[in-house]
């Protein structure tokens, strides 16, 4: 309903150029028009007769309809008035025939019309291109991303765009009127003091000014944006200056991407690393102090110049595989290569070449980021032949060391000979004096003496033999081999057979017992010595009994040889598996000391494993862990 | 001394354990000649009947040979292998009386052929206990029994 009063009203308004209107409006009015001026003459027929005055009436319809209908309405009222007149106003009343005289009234009536119609065709026109340039310039003020403000000369707003009402936080028709100060409130930056109005100087200088940097406009609600801007002056045709335009921008965006250059500048210019841009064709773009230091160019003497300046002529090739693999937009990291400086020298580089892209994703050039490792290099190669070196002087200490084994072999060999013969004339020799002269020497403390010397001589004998027997199995290399291990507890028992019988030791086998992996006489020898030990240590007096038994432990046997002798305070467990190491005093459980760690280094160099538990008194439980032999 | 039958051929270059041996024999009564060679070399001689050996009346065959393995010149070891490689001698049996208490020491002259092989021990007793065995065994071959095994001997088990 609104809609089509407001169409009613457009239609009616003078303002709206006739195109704009419906044809049947256009020509109904030119219709209507020629009606009215007939009827109008009609009406004065009566006063003023038929024949006078035949067209005059018709003037004003005519204008009227040039007005509203626009061209060709008028034209067709002009051709109906003629005729209109010509019919019924002019002798002879009632034809279309005009004697010569009327003939010129005619013409003049259709010349009038025309320059009527044609006048006011004109200002249509006049007014058309009017409207279309002020459209223009308000879509044009519209759609612009910056802020226009338009004063008159006195500094007064008359205008905002979009932007600037947008910036400004004020509308155009509330602004309209205000001093530019009021609606464009500027300050500076830093000292937050009213910056200059833009358009009072340009009213004083005439011509275009910018702002100072570090502008703040302060919105109406108080928003401070940062702004660039300028203003210039409007004159009119005549050269009189009728008022500013001024036109800004927010520099927000502006100013941080500003920021984040100058910071990526800096970062670029601090970095210890040469980095530098190319084109496509290998050109140089940029140059940081980095790569100055480098290489030796200041930026000014390298920009522009080709890449492979930079290259020893032998690694060209290998640039242009970088470049290929650049267009393809691939990037080449850390390749470690040879670089040449502006005097000549060559320095080792790490070199990572990354390719550059315009905003659609086309490679335009890449940049190059180069380390100098040529210390690291340095430093690396000092390392490699500092570890040659030293493989060398491990080599030599090897052969070194195998010699000194082969003495030592030697030398135990000649321990085991020549040490132990004179012992064996000494022990032999005194026994035989006690034997041979005991009835003679049987006074004062010569027995004791002898005796002394014969138990010495036996003493260290045994101690050379076992120290020999313990070291021997540090060097030699076992090799292992299934054994039974009741074959092996036998054998024991029987070069135990002696001592067990002396000290009527009760000892008891838990058969059967496994088959282990382990090395034959060695294993004899632990076995016998863990028994040995299980008879010798038992309080005086108390039967040593002494139980055998295996367990299976997850693909281990254990072995345990159990006394019910002295037993082992907790904090000794492990000494007593060290060499020499020895809890009671020699005189009343005798031994070397060493036979316990033979068990444990025996055991060890069999792939097993060797402890005890005990419980002081009561007796201890000594064992050994060996594989077992799966049986088929 | 042939009344007495045939002798036991000491090979050992050590003078006490020479002396200490020679004690031991007699204190068990041994009937038998002792004849020494002081090294292989020696001991070669002897069975060959070459050189101050040469008189096969003065040095007949032995009936026994005790040996010890570390020798100057020639090893117990190679004069075994030597034994063993001469048919005519190869009948006589080694005792191997030694300081070595090697395994393969032990086990290379079992595999040679000795007969036994003992640790030459500390004491005299234990000595005489050996030369008491060292009698008996000569008397069984003086009377044609083979020379039982002599007690107290290291063996390998399994070898």
């Amino acid at each position: 309903m609104g809609s089509k009063r407001s169409t009613i009203f457009a239609w009616l308004s003078l303002n709206t150029p006739p195109a704009a209107r419906p044809w049947r409006l256009r020509y109904g009015v030119a219709l209507a028009g020629v009606l009215i001026g007939f009827l109008g003459r009609t009406a004065l027929t009566s006063s003023i007769g038929p024949t006078a005055l035949p067209f005059i009436f018709f003037f004003p319809s005519i204008t009227v309809v040039a007005w509203y209908g626009g061209f060709k309405p008028a034209v067709l009222s002009i051709i109906l008035a003629g005729l209109t007149a010509v019919w019924f106003f002019i002798e002879p009343l009632q034809t279309f025939k005009v004697r010569i005289p009327e003939i010129w009234g005619l013409l003049a009536f259709s010349l009038s019309c025309f320059l009527i119609v044609g006048a006011i065709e004109m200002m249509h026109r006049a007014r058309a291109g009017l409207t279309r340039s002020r459209d223009l310039l308000s879509t044009t003020l519209a759609s612009i991303g910056d802020g226009v403000i338009v004063t008159d000369e006195q500094g007064r707003v008359t205008f905002l765009n979009p932007e600037a009402e947008h910036l400004t936080r004020w509308k155009s028709i509330e602004a309209r009127g205000h001093d530019l100060p009021k609606v464009f409130r500027i300050i500076n930056e830093e000292t937050r003091q009213p910056a200059e109005n833009p358009v009072e100087k340009v009213l004083r200088f005439g011509k275009v000014v910018g702002l100072a940097n570090h502008t703040l406009l302060i919105a109406n609600d108080g928003t401070e944006i940062p702004i660039d801007d300028c203003a210039a002056p409007i004159h009119d045709p005549g050269g009189s200056r009728f008022g500013v335009v001024l036109v800004f921008r927010d520099s927000s965006e502006q100013r941080k991407a500003q920021e984040a250059r100058n910071r990526l500048a800096t970062i670029v210019d601090s970095s210890e690393d040469a980095i530098i841009s190319k084109n496509l064709e290998g050109k140089i773009l940029t140059w940081n102090a980095s790569a100055e230091r480098m290489f030796g160019y200041s930026a000014d003497e390298i920009i522009g110049k080709p890449v492979t300046t930079l290259i020893p002529p032998e690694l060209h090739q290998q640039e242009e595989e970088i470049r290929q693999r650049l267009c393809r937009g691939q990037a080449s990291e850390c390749l470690e290569t040879m670089r040449l400086t502006k005097d000549g020298r060559r320095i080792t580089v790490s070199v990572s070449v990354s390719p550059l892209k315009d905003n659609e994703g086309h490679v335009i050039g890449a940049s190059t980021i180069l380390r100098d490792v040529s210390d690291a290099v340095a430093a690396r190669q000092a390392l490699a032949g500092g570890r040659e070196e030293l493989e060398r002087e491990v080599d030599e200490r090897t052969t070194k060391l195998k010699e000194i084994l082969r003495e030592m072999e030697a030398f135990t060999y000649t321990v085991a000979h020549d040490l132990r013969s004179p012992l064996r004339a000494i022990a032999g020799c005194s026994e035989l004096l006690i034997e041979e002269h005991g009835a003679e020497l049987s006074t004062g403390s010569a027995p004791e003496y002898l005796r002394k010397i014969s138990d010495g001589a036996r003493k260290m004998d045994e101690l050379i033999r076992d120290l020999l027997e313990y070291s021997h199995l540090a060097r030699t290399d076992l090799k292992l081999d299934p054994v039974p291990l009741e074959g092996a507890v036998t054998e024991a028992l029987a070069q135990q057979e002696r001592l067990i019988k002396d000290r009527n030791a009760q000892v008891t086998v838990d058969r059967p017992l496994p088959v282990v992996q382990a090395h034959g006489p060695t294993l004899t020898r632990v076995l016998a010595n863990l028994v040995s030990n299980a008879v010798k240590f038992v309080s005086p007096g108390k039967t040593p009994v002494v139980r055998v038994r295996s367990e299976p432990r997850k693909g281990r046997v254990r072995l345990w040889v159990e006394d019910n002798g002295i037993g082992i305070e907790a904090a000794y467990l492990e000494r007593i598996f060290r060499v020499f190491e020895r809890l009671n005093r020699q005189e009343e459980y005798p031994g070397t000391g060493i036979g316990l760690a033979i068990v444990r280094r025996a055991v060890e160099r069999m792939g097993g494993r060797s402890g005890v538990e005990s419980t002081p008194g009561q007796g201890s439980r000594f064992w050994i862990d060996l594989h077992e032999v799966s049986h088929p | 001394m042939s009344e007495r039958g045939r002798p036991i051929l000491l090979v050992e270059d050590n003078p006490d354990d020479i002396f200490l041996i020679e004690k031991a024999l007699a204190k068990v009564s041994l009937a038998a000649h002792l004849e020494v060679a002081r090294d292989g070399i020696e001991a070669v001689h002897y069975l060959e009947g070459k050189e101050e050996f040469a008189d096969r009346g003065r040095f007949p065959l032995p009936a026994l040979i005790v040996l010890d393995l570390k020798l100057p010149r020639m090893s117990g070891l190679e004069l075994l292998a030597w034994v063993r490689g001469r048919p005519d001698l190869a009948k006589i049996p080694v005792v191997v009386l030694t300081s070595s208490n090697d395994v393969s020491d032990i086990r290379s002259a079992y595999e040679l052929g000795a007969v036994s092989y003992h640790v030459k021990p500390a004491g005299i007793r234990e000595l005489i206990t050996l030369s008491a065995a060292i009698r008996d065994c000569w008397s069984d071959l003086q009377e044609g029994r083979p020379c039982q095994r002599l007690p107290g001997a290291l063996l390998i088990p399994g070898g």
